[in-house]
């Protein structure tokens, strides 16, 4: 029988480090907040013996351990995330970011160029500029209720965009 | 980014994207992190066997001469132009740009404080020696730059004072040369000595000047403020040495006991593994009465400046025993707390949190068993963060980044701590004229930020980054043509800097280098930017490297009307 090789613990986390981050972005933690829990979801496992025999498996371990992490955090708090949240959470993971979420973002890259101009624009300074709704009015000469349907609209659009291109 | 509130998962999906896409927000790299406390774990579990978790906290070490340094620049005291001092006060402070140097204290040379992150203060009669293996090069106040070669030993023998107005500003520092040699640059002043030889470190044209100094007012002007600093520096030094026996505030070793060496009466009522101790040698009723009395006379302070009124050297003067009640206390939690510094460690969570209860018991509004419970458990978890965020530091880890998520931290922190008050006690701890600024902001960050900016007028940003290209081109010695390369970086940093804040007008505050916190931190955003830019495209060598790494002050570019 020969030994199994060490561990790559650098490799490991490069592999599983942005689908970890994804997924409790997903959950709801803030960037920040999702960085602290990434490295002490790896922390939390890579402390014990740990066999990293099915990049699957461990994916699906680490997301757990993350989940249980974020929730021994928010126990104490008002707005904590629900049992049915969290079951929403991993199904929706399960038929969109099996491979971490990267099919995904290919989709939506693509689905935002079909986009008219100023709906792009609209989204641009949202999420680029970090602007309210207030400002994107006043950028894009509309009232503050169009721009809120404008966007709600965008994003619907978007998700039927990818919902199409990622059906099997 | 604030969310539509009840987004359905999918939709959810579709924003975070839309987060990574345009708005640049990307997956960290923590593998480093991981694998140093992964590293450190097991080392710590194989000397000691004991469970990770209950294993104590990284404590900040601070060395006496790090201490020193440290306090000379803690908490206020950088505004107080108007205060006369006696000759015997008068102190420049010194700056370490690259290498080490130590100082002789007690029969015997103390400290060695690391690149680019300490500044200390020089008075007639110190010793200062650099190391074996390495030059050091030191900013002497504002008159220009000191580099040592190795092994060099100097003495202050004088300080030469131009009287003017309201105060004096710094005209020379006369050295004698131990062992060793060294080389001033000033402007278009540029001298040798070697030992034996004594030699006037004196300013040149400003015009000529490389550093970060745009004319010879400004710099009297900063050399009066560095005055009253030291001041300051050496109340509190003489407060630490037990001198002031007698006075009100127990000496600095005792500050864990009030006079008749009973502990201090009020506990701290917040705690955390490993930083318990250090807690409880702190006098927290001084601490609260201290910051209720304080925050009215800086609110008061902030008002006369904003209207163009010369504070009263009453109003100074009490700004500054009060301060000094602060100091009393420095010498326990800049040695046991961790931080950035003296306000680093000042600032943090648990400091923080118990500070802001002594200060409402003081003021009769205490905390509620609720609050109480709530603020435990913030502070708890920010200190818990805090460790975690400094185990996961390696000697790649730009320290000017360490910062920077130090303060990111605390604000997460101060954010949900004022969360839990009422508007009586937040407005105790933090009146809106005073909050968000460095140098004035007593429960915030801008106490933290106070010690590291650095603001300089120019009348551009090409300018400015003219000028920082050049500063960095000479501090890391680096090759022509690795200074064009530098210089282009350092342009593009220029050219995006964020107009908004170039734009802001400059407040009477400003001039009394009063920043606001958010222009700091967008500053010091931006710097680390360049500075990781600079290390991914600039073959340096180790020492080069090293320096950039432990650049740690915040270049605050600003307008110059």
């Amino acid at each position: 029988m020969t030994e199994a090789p060490p561990l790559d613990v650098a490799a490991l986390v490069r592999t599983h480090q942005t689908a970890i981050w994804r997924y409790l972005r997903l959950l709801g933690a803030e960037a920040a907040e999702a960085e602290d829990l990434c490295q002490e979801t790896f922390l939390e496992v890579l402390r014990r013996p740990f066999d990293d025999a099915e990049p699957r498996a461990t994916s699906a371990y680490l997301r757990r351990v993350a989940r249980n992490l974020l929730l021994k955090r928010r126990r104490h708090e008002r707005n904590k995330p629900t049992v049915a949240f969290l079951d929403q959470v991993d199904a929706a993971w399960q038929r969109l970011a099996s491979d971490g979420g990267e099919e995904h973002l290919t989709a939506l890259r693509a689905c935002l160029d079909t986009l008219p101009d100023r709906t792009r624009r609209g989204l641009e300074l949202r999420y680029a500029n970090g602007q309210g709704r207030r400002d994107i009015a006043k950028a894009l000469g509309m009232g503050e209720e169009a721009v809120k349907t404008m966007l709600r609209r965008a994003r619907a659009s978007l998700k039927q965009c990818i919902d199409r291109r990622m059906r099997p | 980014m604030t969310r539509e509130p009840n987004t359905p998962i999918d939709e959810r999906f579709v924003e975070l994207g839309l987060e990574e896409l345009l708005g640049g927000a990307s997956a960290p790299d923590v593998s480093d992190r991981v694998v140093a406390e992964l590293a450190r774990s097991r080392a710590t579990a194989a000397a000691k066997p004991e469970p990770l978790r209950t294993s104590a906290p990284p404590v900040h070490r601070v060395s006496h001469w790090g201490f020193a340094t440290g306090a000379a620049a803690s908490l206020l005291a950088c505004w107080s132009l108007g205060i006369l001092s006696t000759a015997s006060s008068r102190a420049v402070e010194v700056a370490v740009r690259a290498g080490a140097v130590a100082a002789w204290e007690d029969e015997a040379w103390v400290g060695q404080p690391p690149a680019g992150r300490d500044s200390f203060w020089l008075n007639i009669g110190d010793r200062l020696r650099s190391q074996e293996s390495a030059p050091a090069s030191l900013e002497i106040g504002s008159l220009g730059m000191l580099s040592m070669q190795p092994l060099t030993t100097i003495e202050v023998l004088d300080m030469r004072w131009n009287d003017f107005g309201k105060g004096a500003a710094l005209g020379g520092v006369t050295v004698a040369v131990v062992s060793g040699g060294l080389y001033w640059v000033s402007g278009d002043v540029n001298s040798e000595a070697r030992a034996g030889d004594r030699l006037e470190l004196r300013r040149g044209n400003p015009d000529a000047d490389p550093s970060m100094m745009e004319s010879a007012k400004v710099a009297d002007l900063r050399d009066a403020l560095e005055r009253e600093k030291a001041r300051v520096a050496q109340l509190e030094m003489a407060l630490s040495r037990q001198r002031v026996a007698g006075e009100t505030e127990p000496a600095a070793d005792d500050a864990g006991t009030t006079e008749d060496g009973k502990p201090p009466a009020m506990e701290a009522p917040f705690h955390y593994t490993g930083l318990d101790d250090v807690l409880a040698k702190v006098d927290w009723a001084s601490m609260g009465s201290t910051t209720h009395e304080l925050v009215p006379v800086l609110t008061e302070l902030a008002a006369l400046i904003d209207s163009g009124e010369a504070p009263s050297l009453e109003l100074q003067s009490k700004v500054q025993a009060l301060n000094s009640k602060f100091l009393a206390q420095a010498p326990v939690i800049a040695e046991g707390i961790p931080g950035e510094g003296v306000n680093g460690s000042f600032s943090h969570p648990l400091v923080v949190a118990n500070q802001m209860y002594a200060t409402f018991e003081a003021a009769g509004i205490p905390l509620d068993n609720a609050q109480r419970d709530r603020m435990q458990a913030l502070a708890a978890q920010y200190a818990g963060e805090d460790d975690q965020r400094r185990a996961g530091y390696s000697s790649e880890t730009s320290k000017l980044q360490v910062l920077l998520e130090e303060m990111e931290l605390k604000e997460r922190f101060y954010a949900e701590a004022r969360g839990l008050l009422d508007a009586d006690q937040l407005g105790v701890v933090s009146h809106p004229a005073i909050q968000g600024f460095t140098g004035i902001e007593l429960v915030g960050t801008g106490v933290a930020w106070a010690p590291f900016t650095r603001p300089a007028r120019m009348p551009s940003l090409q300018a400015y980054g003219e000028k920082l290209s050049s500063q960095l081109t000479n501090n890391l010695n680096v090759s022509e043509e690795q200074a064009g390369q530098l210089g282009a970086i350092v342009q593009k940093w220029a050219a995006t800097y964020p107009q908004n804040l170039w734009e802001m007008e400059l407040s009477p505050r400003n001039r009394q280098r009063m920043i606001e916190v958010e222009r700091v931190s967008a500053a010091a955003r931006m710097q680390l930017g360049m500075v990781q830019e600079i290390l991914g495209s600039l073959s340096l060598t180790p020492k080069q490297r090293e320096d950039l790494l432990s650049l740690q002050q915040v270049f605050v570019p600003m307008r110059q009307p």
